[in-house]
C-alpha cells in the first residue's frame, strides 16, 4: 500500500502534481465556503466557463495562460454585473457564461491538436503541471488565502447581514467585489488541476459537506479544506493509475465524501430547539 | 457655587425628511428632534413609514430631500454609531454562526481592519448577552434559538455596538412571553444608562405606557409629543380614520389611564 502511494512520487511531475492538488483543494474549499453561504454557485460555475476564451487567446498567442484567464474572468464578472441591470441576474449569468464558453471552444478548435488541448482545459491535467505552473498556482492560491484570512470577519459580516455592514459603514460593495475577484483568481489557480468545467464542484462540494457537520464558519472552512485536499490528492492518484483526467477523478471523490456524510450526518444532528 | 445641571443634548434631529421607497413616497417632510436619554415610540398603521424612517436614520435609504443629523453628524457621510435592530424576518437562520458570533459582529467596526477581537470586545459581547439574558446560550447555533431568543440576540448585538442611540423595529412582534419580559426589563435598564431609544410599534397601549414621547406617523408626522397629547382622539382619527370607533372603544380608555381594558401587555 505504501509502495502504491509512494512509488509515483519518485517522478518529479507527480510530486509537482501533488503540491498543486493540495493547494487547489484547500483554496477552492476556503473560498467555496463563501460561495456556498452566499448562494453563488451558479455564478462560480459561470465564471469558470467564461475564462475559456481568455485561455484560448493566451494559448494561441503564447502568452501565459493564467494572465489570459484572469483577464477573461474579470471581464466576465464585469459583463454579468452590467447585464443584470438590464435583465434578471441568473439570465445575465446564463448569457455571458454560454456565450464566452462557445467563443473559447471556437477559438481552440482552430488549433491542430484541438481535442487533446480542449480536454486539458476542460477537465484538468494535474500530471502535466510544469514548474512554472506550480509557481503561478502557489502565488495565486497564497494570495487568495492571505486576503481571505485578512478580511475574514468583514467578509462573514457582509455575507450574513449586509444591513449591519452598511450601518457600521463598512464598504459593502468593495467587499463584494473583493469576493468576486478572489473567486476569479481561485478559478484561474485551479485551471491546470481540475479544469474549467468542473471547478465549481471543488468550490461547492467540500464546504457543503462540512456544512452538514459543523455550525460555525471557521470550522466549516477548516473541515472543507481537509475534504478538498483529500479529494484532490485521491483524484491525483486516480488520474495516475486509472489514466482518467484529473478533474473528474477529484470531483468523483468529493461527491463520494459528500454522499457518505449526507447518509451518516442526519442522525448526528437532530433539529434541536430551546424550550 | 451652584452645580451646573446638564442640559439634555440633542441626539437626533430629522429635518424635512422625504424618502421614496419602491418608487413611492414613503415619508413626506418629516421633522422632529429627540433629546439624550428619551424614549420615543414611533407608532402608526402598517405602511405608515416606521421602518422606512429607521432605515433613513441609520443610512440604509438615501433621503430624497431633507436631512438627518445624529449627534450633529450626517449618518450618510460619517461614521456615527447607531444601534439598529431590524425586523426579524430578514435574518438567515441557516447561516452557521453561534449567538456569540452574531453579537461579536456588532463589534466589527470597533475591532478595526486586520485585527482580532480584543479582551475589551469579548467583554462587551459578554455584557450584552447578560443584559438580554442569553449568556448561557453564547455557544448555541443561531438556528437553534426560538423566535424571541433570536430577537434578543440581535438586540444584544446592537448593545455590543455601545451606541448611545438605539433604534428597534417592532421588537415585540412574534415574541414569546419570556423574551417580551426580558426586552421590557432591558429597556428599563437602558433608561438608567441614559441610552436614547426609538421603538417602532403598532401597539398604541405599549407606546402610551412606555414612552416619553410618541411620534404618530402616517406617511407624514401626524403628531409628536407626550403620549397624552400625541395620542388624542383627533390625531388618532386622522391616522386610523374609520377604524377609530374601534380604537376609541377599546384603546381610547387605556390612553386616558383606565386600567379596565389593559389588553395584555404587562
Amino acid at each position: 500500500m505504501t509502495g502504491w502511494l509512494l512509488e509515483p512520487l519518485t517522478y518529479p511531475f507527480m510530486l509537482r502534481g501533488l503540491f498543486a492538488a493540495v493547494m487547489v483543494g484547500a483554496v477552492c474549499a476556503v473560498l467555496g465556503t463563501y460561495v456556498v453561504l452566499r448562494g453563488m454557485s451558479f455564478f462560480g460555475d459561470a465564471l469558470a466557463h467564461a475564462i475559456l476564451p481568455g485561455v484560448a487567446v493566451a494559448y494561441l498567442a503564447r502568452w501565459p495562460l493564467s494572465a489570459g484567464a484572469l483577464a477573461a474572468g474579470l471581464l466576465a464578472a464585469a459583463a454579468i454585473g452590467y447585464l443584470q441591470t438590464r435583465v434578471r441576474e441568473d439570465t445575465a449569468i446564463g448569457i455571458v457564461f454560454s456565450g464566452a464558453f462557445a467563443l473559447g471552444i471556437a477559438l481552440l478548435s482552430t488549433v491542430r491538436t484541438y481535442t487533446v488541448d480542449l480536454t486539458h482545459f476542460l477537465f484538468g491535467n494535474v500530471l502535466g503541471v510544469s514548474p512554472a505552473d506550480l509557481v503561478v498556482t502557489a502565488v495565486l492560491s497564497g494570495g487568495v488565502l492571505l486576503l481571505t484570512v485578512a478580511f475574514h470577519k468583514e467578509l462573514v459580516l457582509v455575507s450574513f447581514d449586509p444591513v449591519l455592514a452598511t450601518v457600521l459603514r463598512l464598504p459593502t460593495s468593495l467587499l463584494r467585489y473583493l469576493l468576486l475577484f478572489l473567486l476569479a483568481v481561485t478559478v484561474v489557480a485551479s485551471l491546470q488541476v481540475v479544469g474549467v468545467a468542473l471547478v465549481v464542484a471543488m468550490l461547492v462540494t467540500p464546504p457543503a459537506t462540512a456544512y452538514l457537520l459543523v455550525r460555525r464558519v471557521g470550522p466549516m472552512m477548516g473541515l472543507a479544506a481537509l475534504f478538498g485536499v483529500l479529494s484532490a490528492v485521491a483524484g491525483l492518484y486516480g488520474s495516475y493509475y486509472l489514466n482518467i483526467p484529473s478533474g473528474p477523478a477529484m470531483v468523483l471523490v468529493c461527491t463520494g465524501i459528500f454522499l457518505l456524510v449526507l447518509l451518516f450526518s442526519r442522525r448526528a444532528r437532530p433539529p434541536r430547539r430551546v424550550p | 457655587m451652584e452645580e451646573n445641571i446638564p442640559v439634555p443634548c440633542e441626539v437626533l434631529r430629522v429635518e424635512n425628511l422625504t424618502v421614496a421607497y419602491n418608487g413611492r413616497m414613503a415619508l413626506r417632510d418629516v421633522t422632529f428632534t429627540v433629546l439624550g436619554g428619551e424614549r420615543v415610540a414611533v407608532v402608526g398603521p402598517n405602511g405608515a413609514g416606521k421602518s422606512t424612517l429607521f432605515k433613513a436614520i441609520v443610512g440604509l435609504l438615501p433621503p430624497e430631500s431633507g436631512r438627518v443629523e445624529v449627534f450633529g453628524c450626517n449618518p450618510h457621510q460619517e461614521r456615527v454609531s447607531i444601534g439598529y435592530v431590524p425586523q426579524r424576518e430578514d435574518v438567515d437562520l441557516t447561516f452557521p454562526v453561534t449567538v456569540g458570533d452574531v453579537v461579536m459582529m456588532g463589534r466589527v467596526a470597533h475591532i478595526g481592519w486586520l485585527r482580532r477581537p480584543s479582551r475589551r470586545d469579548r467583554e462587551a459581547v459578554r455584557r450584552a448577552l447578560e443584559q438580554v439574558g442569553l449568556a448561557e446560550l453564547a455557544n448555541r447555533p443561531l438556528g437553534e434559538l426560538s423566535g424571541g431568543q433570536v430577537q434578543r440576540a440581535f438586540i444584544a448585538r446592537a448593545l455590543a455596538q455601545e451606541a448611545p442611540l438605539l433604534l428597534m423595529d417592532e421588537p415585540f412582534a412574534g415574541v414569546d412571553a419570556a423574551s417580551e419580559e426580558a426586552i421590557l426589563g432591558l429597556l428599563d435598564r437602558l433608561r438608567e444608562q441614559r441610552v436614547t431609544v426609538l421603538l417602532a410599534t403598532h401597539d398604541l397601549q405599549m407606546a402610551a405606557e412606555w414612552s416619553d414621547r410618541v411620534l404618530l406617523l402616517n406617511g407624514e408626522v401626524i403628531a409628536y409629543g407626550p403620549p397624552g397629547d400625541a395620542l388624542c382622539p383627533a390625531t388618532l382619527r386622522r391616522v386610523y380614520g374609520g377604524q377609530l370607533t374601534v380604537w376609541e372603544h377599546e384603546r381610547g380608555a387605556i390612553l386616558l389611564g383606565d386600567g379596565h381594558c389593559s389588553g395584555g401587555r404587562r
